[in-house]
């Protein structure tokens, strides 16, 4: 059974993110974070907990309870279990010399384990952090805290991508491509352009993003180091240069190329340049999305009278099609274990979001506002990020791979388009984590 | 810029027979910046972190400019999902493309674009298409294939805003412009 069960309004960040329909019956954590004593450990304990706690409940999976900041005891378990908390986290942390603090997070499985023994976590993870850094630790604590829960490794650590169109009366527009957190927060431009920015695609390495701009008014793609700025244009013949997709090894992309009235897509080399054409044929093809396997390209075609898409195998250069209901599937996204595929459907005129079962080929709408374009999926596999219509601006929307919790990202000023995840940043962790130790 | 269009255009030129290897070698060949001095000021790149001190990166945020309108010479509209140029536009570009034969100074912008629904890619190759379709009958009626400039904005650049039948129909075109040499 499906009910909308909270709303939650952030106000300190530029776009944010609003649980919009989460599941009844969603998980009980709770969780909190203790201070050992002084006045700077009880401001930064308060700032974590209440980021953690942000990033639990917005992933529409949990709910979240925050009990005052407490010490594990034998009569807090079992006044929690009465409760029906079925996990606990506590997070301790110890205020070092040069305004770094030392963390430790204890776990709590009570669901498997009735009789807790408080003294022995199922987890302990001990981490070092700046106060500076706070923000980012705290996605990194979610991430674990999400991971022991569920099995699956979080997102709240990773970023997002996405076009914004400014319009102003008699000056035009201006077009930045964005990146900021997973909720939308801590946006910044990495390119503005007087002319369209399209179709970005992070790099799997999450470093590069690779994008087509209309910048000398024609298309080119280019390759663009998100840290230092400097970028690489890949392909600009006269004619459509579009839909870059990154191989599993960010050594080729592909990307769709104009050639006697069609599109095709084609793969660049990106060490020596050299481009070899993929698919063939009197029709469109576009909107190549490589598996993570390397085997085989999804790309969009309406070679067979309508777009619909299809499966190229880099093996045996065979394309066959995939989608089968509905005149218009487009945009195809895998979802990284290669059992569905997220796409773009249109049925009676309106547009939904749809997903296959590779296996089974059977397909579901997992959201349907009419509007909804340009899907990607996040690295854990669990969300679908798309673009959508909110009266006549672009916002974008997120939606479980299951379609049962749904997710709003308001802009503030323009048209939020073409959102794409980035990778997982495990490097984060690592640069926080001390030792981790599983019983 | 000319004579780059020119090189550029070259390339296209002589391998447009499609054999994949001269296909290959015309992509290879086309990584030249043609006009791109020309834009140079029309973009900012940032780096998200100034660790590399880099000065092109120093003033951030474009500011707004007033809208420098390129005057749309005429507009062909299509059907949906359509890419076939109507008959009665046959007349006009045959009389355009002798207006510009009659100038030296000329070459032809075509761009092509399509109504909002469907995906942005796909507009993008629906769009050249259109713009392609409108190309091969300048080039019928006599323009030189250097002459001609082809972009496809897909859904990107639409003339109406609104999300109705008429919005749509207006925004299912090509458009030609006239750029100086």
């Amino acid at each position: 059974m499906l009910i909308t069960v909270f709303f939650i309004n952030v106000t300190y960040a530029a776009l944010n993110l609003e649980l919009t329909q989460g599941i009844y019956g969603s998980m009980p954590v709770m969780f909190s974070v203790g201070g050992d004593s002084s006045y700077e450990e009880h401001a930064v304990a308060e700032k974590l907990n209440k980021a953690i706690a942000r990033d639990l409940s917005l992933s529409g999976e949990f709910k979240v309870s925050q009990g005052d900041p407490f010490i594990p005891s034998m009569d807090k378990i079992s006044q929690i279990q009465k409760n029906g908390i079925t996990y606990v986290g506590f997070l301790r942390i110890k205020s070092d010399d040069g305004g770094s603090y030392t963390a430790t997070l204890l776990f709590y499985d009570l669901m498997i384990d009735n009789n807790v023994d408080f003294t022995r976590p199922k987890v302990v993870t001990r981490y070092k952090f700046n106060e500076a850094d706070s923000k980012d630790f705290a996605h990194v604590c979610a991430d674990d805290l999400y991971k022991y829960i569920t099995g699956d490794d979080g997102v709240f650590n990773t970023k997002l991508a996405y076009v914004v169109h400014k319009k102003r009366p008699g000056m035009g527009s201006i077009y930045s491509l964005e990146i900021s957190s997973y909720d939308g927060s801590d946006s910044t431009s990495i390119l503005e352009s007087y002319e369209p920015i399209m179709s970005p695609s992070w790099s799997n390495d999450g470093s590069k993003l690779a994008y087509v701009s209309f910048e000398g008014k024609k298309s080119s793609v280019f390759v663009q180091n998100i840290a230092t700025g400097h970028r690489e244009k890949i392909s600009d013949i006269n004619g459509v240069n579009g839909s870059p997709s990154w191989s599993k090894d960010d050594l080729t992309l592909a990307v769709v190329l104009s050639d006697a009235g069609f599109t095709k897509v084609h793969a660049v080399d990106l060490e020596t340049k050299n481009v070899s054409p993929l698919t063939d044929g009197y029709s469109i093809d576009t909107e190549p999305e490589w598996s993570s396997d390397g085997d085989s390209l999804y790309f969009t075609s309406n070679r067979g009278g309508k777009p619909q898409i299809y499966k190229y195998n880099v093996a045996s250069k065979i394309a066959d099609r995939v989608t089968f209901k509905g005149d218009y599937n487009a945009s195809p996204v895998l979802s990284p274990d290669l059992k569905y595929l997220v796409f773009m459907h249109r049925e009676g005129g309106l547009f939904s979001l749809a997903s296959q079962d590779l296996h089974k080929g059977t397909m579901k709408i997992i959201s349907r506002n009419g509007s909804e374009e340009s899907p990607d999926i996040s690295p854990n596999g669990r969300i679908v990020v798309y673009a959508s219509k909110y009266g006549s601006r672009g916002v974008l929307g997120f939606v479980s791979l299951d379609g049962n919790i749904h997710w709003r990202l308001p802009a503030v000023n323009g048209s939020v388009q073409e959102p794409s995840w980035s990778p997982f940043m495990h490097n984060k962790r690592e640069s926080f984590l001390l030792d981790e130790t599983k019983i | 810029m000319l004579r780059k269009v020119f090189f550029m255009l070259f390339f296209v030129l002589v391998s447009s027979c499609s054999n994949n290897n001269e296909f290959v070698n015309k992509l290879n060949n086309s990584f030249t910046n043609w006009n791109d001095d020309l834009y140079n000021n029309d973009v900012k790149v940032h780096a998200l972190n100034d660790v590399v001190p880099d000065t092109s990166h120093e003033n951030k945020g474009l500011s707004w400019k007033k809208e420098q309108s390129q005057k749309v010479v005429e507009v062909y509209n299509f059907g949906f999902d359509k890419s076939s140029v109507d008959f009665e536009y046959l007349d006009k570009i045959k009389s355009q493309t002798a207006y510009i034969n009659s100038k030296n100074n000329y070459v032809l912008r075509i761009a092509g674009h399509a109504d909002e629904r469907g995906s942005r890619e796909y507009n993008v190759s629906l769009g050249w298409k259109r713009a392609e379709a409108v190309a091969s009958y300048f080039e019928q009626y006599g323009l030189s294939k250097q002459k001609i400039m082809i972009v496809s904005y897909g859904k990107e650049k639409p003339l109406v805003y609104g999300h109705n039948p008429t919005a749509w129909s207006k925004n299912r075109r090509v458009e030609i412009f006239y750029e100086d040499a």
